[in-house]
């Protein structure tokens, strides 16, 4: 039996009711093995044909820096050979290592459950939520006070960014479609576009997110600011959809996007409007922005079906990776982080490492955040530009509380 | 590394699609458009096959696609038109059982939640699959999963709090 099957919500009131469902279809199958093989044959026909055009454009992408495959990038900075990204390389001059690093549990009016799902690069103000009772609401914090602000409207109301200046976007589920909101000095707004969700917005005011629904059902996004009406974000051909997820201080927004049939795959847009696709690290199958900042893109590399040893490693394998946009480069980052890793401005990276332990990486060094109390398992969400304040909750199960949620904010040197 | 038959192919899938049936539709709540998510699973599988070599965990490969193949065809919009209200012909293969309305409600619930939080709730606690394959499933970390979990059946209790026919089986 695994440990979470042993969890609280095992045997939840919920749990009990959903399992009284039939799971059998109520009738008989019209799935068609033969037609899954000849249809199947007729895919891998076209796509070992595609196939050959994509490693072309690969070919041409090493060559020439994406100019072939894009066409839009004017003066394409060259790749590096793939050996390089093997050898991490601390480009960044001497990140400094963070010390005497402390958490603290940020304020809830005594309520036990909240977490925090946003900060800003000041680290002064962060984005959350609490939980009274039976009820959930958004919340904001400023130098480390619980602020009396209203709510987001909606359900699953989440902030997901703020900005300096204590401007927060977020988004939540008006029924099944979502609404993109921002929150400016307490007044909560949704954003132009109807059906959107916003995702960042950096310190000029400027939001990018998807018009539609993210993952797989909207086209990546911005607003110049709160009050504008957004603008598609271009698509290469070929390309139906997509996110925009992050936005850096100059205005360059990097996010996924996908075509009818493949991957997600690294997009950037430069604030002089060249976009390119992210080139994918050697060895991996595409590249996911995570977080951008001061010209690094942070994120993580997959690799699936991977075939190690003559066996099979999982489906989908990461690597953690950082991208100089300047320099059309990747390192390999010490450790492999879940997502997501967040840069800050003076190179270091926080994430949460396949233990669910928080950590800062400064060039090559992992330094470990302190623990709250005896918990064990945390998600981190936001990271000061100055990488020295870092936000996050606990996620561990307990028999008594559910999964266990607490604010905490570290601060370090 | 070996190479994968046809007759490998046929042998693996002919023994999973009931079981992958059976997650389609709880995951879609249609069973038409069940039978869609996994005809589709199985092409996609079938595309790649002669190239997953010595994959140990072939089930979890498939499952990650089918919750793919569920979260991407969404798009199409066919989840719009699930059946919400549709009143199951069989009886439950599980111990409890359910008044049809009941179920009709609680099916109904399930279907209220956004995609994600769904295919969270159905395959851990109905597909019986731990935190750490339905993270993999996803592409996301545990703990999303967990707080999705969370949020979901928040939602859920709130919505059998309000619904004073659906019983505690209990």
């Amino acid at each position: 039996m695994t440990q979470e099957s042993t969890d609280m919500s095992e045997d939840d009131r919920a749990v009990r009711i959903l399992r009284t469902l039939p799971d059998e279809p109520p009738a008989p199958s019209t799935v068609d093995l033969a037609r899954t093989i000849t249809d199947g044959k007729r895919r891998r026909r076209t796509r070992q044909w595609s196939g050959g055009v994509a490693v072309a454009a690969v070919t041409a992408v090493a060559a020439t820096g994406g100019a072939l495959a894009l066409r839009e990038t004017p003066s394409p900075p060259p790749l590096i050979p793939p050996a390089a990204s093997k050898a991490p390389v601390a480009s960044k001059a001497a990140v400094p290592v963070p010390t005497g690093c402390a958490v603290a549990l940020l304020p809830t009016g005594g309520i036990k459950k909240a977490l925090i799902t946003a900060s800003d690069p000041s680290g002064r103000y962060q984005a959350g939520r609490i939980y009274p009772g039976d009820d959930v609401r958004t919340v904001f914090w400023k130098d480390g006070v619980l602020q009396s602000t209203p709510s987001m409207p909606g359900a699953d109301a989440s902030y997901d960014d703020i900005n300096s200046a204590g401007l927060a976007v977020g988004t939540s589920f008006e029924g099944e479609e979502q609404r993109a909101y921002a929150t400016d000095r307490g007044t909560v707004k949704q954003l132009a576009g109807g059906r959107a969700a916003a995702a960042a917005v950096n310190d000029k005011g400027v939001i990018v997110g998807t018009l539609g629904a993210p993952f797989f059902d909207g086209v990546p996004a911005r607003w110049a600011s709160a009050t504008a009406r957004p603008e598609k974000l271009p698509l290469p051909d070929g390309y139906i959809g997509g996110d925009a997820t992050v936005i850096d201080e100059d205005g360059t927004v990097a996010g996924r996007i996908y075509r009818k049939v493949g991957r997600l795959a690294g997009y950037l847009w430069r604030p002089d409007g060249t976009v390119s696709l992210l080139p994918v690290p050697p060895g991996n199958d595409f590249f996911w922005p995570e977080s951008i900042s001061d010209g690094w893109v942070y994120g993580r590399a997959g690799q699936d079906t991977g075939v190690k040893n003559g066996r099979a490693g999982s489906a989908r394998e990461f690597t953690s990776f950082k991208y100089d946009i300047a320099a059309n480069k990747y390192e390999r980052m010490p450790v492999n982080m879940g997502p997501p890793a967040l840069g800050a401005e003076n190179g270091r990276v926080l994430g949460v490492t396949e233990g669910y332990s928080p950590v800062i990486v400064a060039g090559s060094k992992i330094v470990d955040l302190p623990r709250y109390r005896n918990l064990k398992e945390y998600e981190v969400t936001g990271f000061s530009a100055d990488g020295k304040v870092a936000v996050g909750y606990t996620t561990d199960t307990d028999r008594t509380e559910g999964v266990v949620n607490r604010p905490l904010r570290w601060t370090c040197h | 590394m070996p190479k994968r038959s046809d007759g490998d192919y046929l042998a693996f899938v002919e023994g999973r699609v009931a079981g992958l049936r059976r997650a389609a539709y709880l995951l879609c709540g249609d069973p038409h458009a069940a039978d869609d998510i996994v005809q589709e699973t199985l092409t996609k599988l079938y595309t790649r096959w002669h190239r997953i070599g010595e994959v140990d965990n072939l089930d979890a490969y498939v499952h990650t696609v089918l919750v793919r193949v569920f979260l991407d065809e969404r798009r199409r919009g066919w989840w719009k038109v699930a059946l919400l209200d549709w009143l199951p012909e069989r009886a439950a293969a599980r111990p409890q059982t359910v008044p049809a309305e009941e179920q009709s409600v609680v099916r109904q619930a399930l279907m209220s939640l956004p995609p994600r939080q769904r295919a969270v709730v159905v395959l851990r606690f109905l597909c019986d699959q731990p935190v750490r394959d339905v993270a993999h499933y996803l592409g996301c970390s545990e703990g999303t999963v967990k707080s999705q979990t969370s949020v979901a059946l928040d939602r859920l209790r709130q919505i059998f709090d309000e619904t004073a026919t659906v019983a505690d089986p209990r």
